[in-house]
């Protein structure tokens, strides 16, 4: 059994910062991104219904004059969509993709909180099962006796991967 | 002297001494009549006073009581609307504290939007450098333990709220169930005073009734008392009749012993013949005339109903 080994992709970025993540709840479970890929968090408003698109991709909202595509990340992990609620947020967060920076929305449930998780609380994601696809997860974080899925935010809007399903949805 | 001269006075005083004894007791058994008739009277008056004035005075207090009755009655409907209207303010306090309960929940969504203020604001502090995004992160950590403090408020306000609401829906089911069976008690009550006051009238009806019986056959038998009273005047007319029999006795002693002393034997024809003619002259009824013409005895219907 291998031991939980340190993150490369946490250690890339200032080493202080990195610490801090971002929790949300999504379909009654919690999950935690990297504070440095997140821009900010919106009050949920309905995008801007956009054709022919895969029912991950809700649509598009208008950030201070930019287009920004706004993902659904219960419909991205093949859950389905959550019901709307005032609690309903949208985080904007960037991706890189060859060498540009590709600014995304995500829908989640709720927002949480800001916290520190030392990468000596962060463990390897398990190697299968799971309710997420492994190479979504960036690691198990520990807070407060509880596990929270570290997302692999690069691999969930990985948009290749997205271009591909949304090509395949344009010959359907 | 010979044997009818001695017996005729004898046969005189035998028949007067049995007029005397009959009309001696015609008067006492009369005597009686008109103490039963008295009694009678006495009777009818006392009954009439009983179950006259009685029975009105019956009435009258079957219709107090049952004013009085309604007046619990009327009582009890006091209490079970009195309950109602407190039903009423209940709902009222229970919408209020609906309203209430969606207030709670507004301060929880402040305070969730407080906290996503905070977590922009952390955001901002990692993404800035140095000193100012540390002094940004700690603005950002007391915003948010603001928003945690708000929001457990509005949790607990929810959580008594939702306590209160549970009591008064409680006391609103307690007090239907009381008013439930206060209806029950009011409508039980009203159709048992009108069963008893029924029963009631139905004695008092059946009493008045045989009250009235009761001086009906009064009535009948002092009539019939009457009647016999006036049957009784026989006596007057017998008493008559027997007075003049021994009257007439005394005469034929007294004209048989003349007879006798003058010694004509033909006197005793012309004797008799002016006998009898005195003694037809001498009757005081026709019964009497028809008697000795050798008619029947007719019954002669009394002339009045006065009393000896």
């Amino acid at each position: 059994m291998p031991t939980p080994e340190r993150l490369p992709a946490a250690a890339s970025a200032a080493d202080d910062d990195q610490h801090q993540y971002l929790t949300f709840l999504l379909g009654g479970e919690t999950f935690a991104l990297g504070i440095l890929g997140i821009r900010e968090i919106l009050e949920y408003e309905p995008p801007t219904d956009i054709p022919m698109m895969p029912a991950f991709i809700r649509g598009i909202v208008n950030l201070r004059g930019a287009v920004v595509p706004v993902i659904d990340l219960s419909a991205r992990f093949g859950r389905g969509s959550s019901a709307v609620t005032k609690k309903t947020c949208i985080v904007i967060v960037e991706t890189t993709w060859h060498d540009a920076v590709q600014v995304l929305g995500v829908v989640v449930d709720s927002v949480n909180e800001v916290l520190e998780i030392p990468h000596s609380e962060i463990e390897a994601p398990p190697s299968f099962g799971g309710s997420v696809r492994t190479d979504f997860i960036e690691g198990m974080g520990k807070i407060r006796d509880r596990f929270v899925i570290v997302l692999k935010l690069d691999n969930v809007l990985s948009i290749e991967e997205m271009e591909n399903l949304t090509g395949a949805t344009r010959l359907q | 002297m010979n044997a009818i001269e001695e017996s005729l006075p004898i046969f005189a005083k035998q028949i007067d001494n049995a007029r005397r004894q009959s009309e001696e007791a015609i008067l006492a058994l009369s005597t009686r009549f008109r103490g039963i008739v008295t009694s009678l009277d006495a009777a009818v008056a006392a009954s009439e006073k009983g179950s006259g004035d009685g029975g009105r005075d019956l009435v009258g207090a079957m219709e107090d009581g049952k004013r009085q009755l309604l007046k619990v009655v009327e009582a009890l409907e006091a209490v079970r609307s009195g309950r109602a209207a407190l039903i009423e303010e209940i709902r009222l306090l229970a919408a209020h504290t609906r309203e209430l309960g969606d207030m709670a929940q507004e301060v929880e969504l402040i305070a969730f939007k407080t906290n996503m203020l905070s977590l922009n604001a952390a955001i901002e502090a990692a993404h800035a450098d140095g000193d100012v995004g540390r002094g940004f992160a700690v603005v950002a950590q007391e915003v948010r333990q603001l928003s945690v403090e708000s929001r457990e408020t509005g949790k607990t306000i929810g959580r008594k709220i939702s306590v209160i609401s549970d009591a008064l829906r409680h006391i609103v089911g307690v007090n239907e169930q009381a008013v439930a069976a206060e209806d029950a008690a009011v409508k039980d009550s009203e159709m048992r005073i009108a069963s008893v006051l029924g029963h009631f009238g139905g004695m008092t009806e059946r009493l008045l009734h045989s009250a009235e019986n009761f001086r009906n056959e009064s009535e009948v038998i002092k009539d019939a008392v009457m009647d016999s009273m006036v049957q009784l005047q026989f006596q007057d007319r017998v008493g008559q009749i027997l007075s003049h029999v021994v009257g007439s006795l005394g005469d034929l002693a007294a004209t048989a012993g003349a007879s006798d002393d003058s010694g004509a034997t033909e006197a005793g024809g012309g004797g008799a013949s002016d006998y009898m003619a005195k003694l037809v002259r001498t009757y005081t009824t026709d019964e009497q005339r028809r008697i000795h013409d050798g008619t029947a005895a007719v019954a002669v219907a009394p002339q009045a109903a006065e009393f000896f």
